[in-house]
């Protein structure tokens, strides 16, 4: 049958590094733009016109 | 009427004179020219790849002259006042396209059989792969229009423009390459039936696809 | 009954209303999805191997929920942009952008994933057979939404382009189905080896089904964050350029 192990072990680890990428990548910048937007206290109710 | 005919055949006009149907024809030599360098030349290997190379080529073709499409009449401005006439902007949209088909895809379908004999295709198989073109063009031009109106506003996007229009030639392809894919039974019938009702559908579909794109991109 | 969907609709294409409810669910959900994520992988470790194709049953884990989330979020773009087409809800095109990266991702891992486990089953890393073809033409669909919105300046003109391109896709993904399904037929009379789907036992169908609505937990999650992200620049931009107007 063969060694599966290593294709086991890559799969896991690549599904692993494409979504701990993306969900960090959506997290810092959901960080990045809720701080600046609490630094400069925009008032949320700005945007109810758009 | 009239006013049709006159962008029908100033679309054609324009694509000889801007150098798109050149470029088309051109490139379909560069490809086949390229090929025996790249795989070898021998002979029975070509004739085994020909068909389906040749569709390859005039895919990427197709994808190559596809953003001039509507870039220059949109910079011109010409679409504000195509909007204004009071002929139904779909039916100038399928206007442009029947052109495009006419300036390009039938001088491809004239020549890309003389490419296939460089490539030592069956000489029988060569009525076959014109008329898998010829019916094939008007769904080539329709979907490919739908790519060239997506991007129409932005510089330089003849990549996103190909890569917008790959997926949806996808199908065309396989059913075009088809037709003369085995060499000993003739020509695939069935596959020339479906490109034939994909072009009418897509000629009746995409016209409403791109005057909407168009349309947006107008603001 | 439809007045009352139509409501709900509008009361959240109000981003502010939108805001208050992804901020309470916000936190819930990633505590749900990883929970859920950390249980599945539990349960595909624990999993015993499968009598035809060994302990590589694991990849399927991973594997087809990816694939199961690369479908389900094509169609939910495609659902968010016809809303936003026709109603003329903002939010709707701002949710199909977002999910668009989550798609392509899935997308990816589900090829590279399918490649891992094709080849010690198989011997081979690509087959074109129907559905990994597929599956490949679905992932250059993403790449050219997600190329329409950034390669358009006007958010407004970019947004109705992706939405367009949307929904053209969404009626070619079924096409290219049956077509390459029939190009398989008419150019590999030879067999492709496909694995043969025996009835799912339900010790591998339990880890199967407890991934897939983990993933799908996880894509809400991601969902909402990126939705959140996408808003807050927004008021960003629009006090920059009020700013800069003076």
């Amino acid at each position: 049958m063969g060694d599966y192990g290593i294709y086991i072990w890559s799969s896991y680890a690549v599904m692993g590094i494409l979504v701990s990428g993306l969900i960090l990548r959506s997290l810092s910048r959901y960080i990045r733009a809720r701080r600046a937007v609490d630094a400069l206290s925009i008032n949320s109710s700005d945007d109810a016109g758009s | 009427m009239r006013a049709y005919w006159a962008i029908f055949s100033q679309d054609i006009i324009m694509a000889w004179r801007l150098g798109n149907t050149s470029l088309a024809v051109a490139f379909l030599f560069i490809a086949v020219t390229l090929l025996p360098f790249g795989v070898g030349p021998e002979l029975a290997l070509l004739k085994r790849i020909a068909p389906g190379l040749l569709w390859v080529i005039l895919i990427l073709t197709m994808l190559l002259s596809l953003d001039r499409l509507f870039q220059s009449d949109l910079e011109d401005g010409s679409f504000d006042q195509l909007l204004l006439l009071n002929h139904a902007f779909e039916v100038i949209i399928l206007t442009k396209i029947l052109a495009h088909y006419f300036a390009i895809i039938i001088p491809v379908a004239i020549f890309l059989p003389i490419a296939g004999l460089m490539l030592n295709i069956d000489a029988s198989a060569l009525p076959g792969l014109a008329l898998s073109i010829l019916l094939a063009g008007p769904a080539l031009s329709a979907l490919g229009a739908i790519g060239a109106a997506l991007s129409a506003s932005v510089q330089r996007s003849g990549l996103l423009t190909a890569l917008i229009v790959m997926p949806l030639y996808v199908p065309i392809l396989i059913f075009g390459a088809s037709v003369i894919g085995e060499p000993s039974s003739g020509l695939n019938w069935s596959s020339l039936g479906v490109l034939a009702a994909i072009s009418l559908a897509t000629m009746m579909l995409s016209p409403f696809a791109v005057a909407a794109s168009l349309r947006g991109a107008e603001r | 009954m439809s007045r009352k969907k139509i409501d709900w609709l509008q009361y959240y294409a109000n981003p502010h209303n939108f805001m208050n409810l992804a901020q309470r669910v916000h936190l819930p959900l990633w505590g749900l999805a990883i929970l859920a994520l950390a249980y599945g992988l539990f349960l595909s470790f624990n999993a015993p191997a499968d009598y035809q194709q060994g302990s590589s049953v694991r990849i399927m884990f991973i594997h087809v929920p990816a694939a199961w989330l690369s479908l389900f979020t094509y169609s939910f773009i495609a659902g968010a942009s016809l809303i936003a087409l026709i109603f003329r809800h903002p939010l709707g095109h701002v949710a199909a952008r977002a999910a668009a990266p989550i798609g392509a991702i899935f997308t990816l891992a589900t090829l590279i994933t399918g490649s891992l486990w094709g080849q010690p089953i198989w011997g081979t890393w690509w087959v074109w057979d129907a559905r990994l073809t597929s599956v490949l033409v679905l992932f250059f669909l993403y790449l050219g939404y997600m190329a329409i919105w950034r390669a358009i300046e006007s958010p407004d003109q970019a947004a109705k382009m992706a939405a367009i391109l949307a929904l053209v896709g969404s009626v070619n993904v079924p096409i290219v189905k049956f077509s390459v399904d029939w190009w398989n037929t008419l150019h590999q009379p030879a067999s492709v080896s496909r694995f043969a789907r025996p009835a799912i036992h339900p010790d591998i169908l339990y880890p199967l089904l407890t991934m897939g609505g983990a993933f799908f937990i996880l894509f809400f999650a991601l969902l909402v964050t990126r939705v959140q992200a996408e808003i807050l620049e927004q008021r960003l931009r629009a006090r920059y350029r009020g700013n800069l107007n003076g």
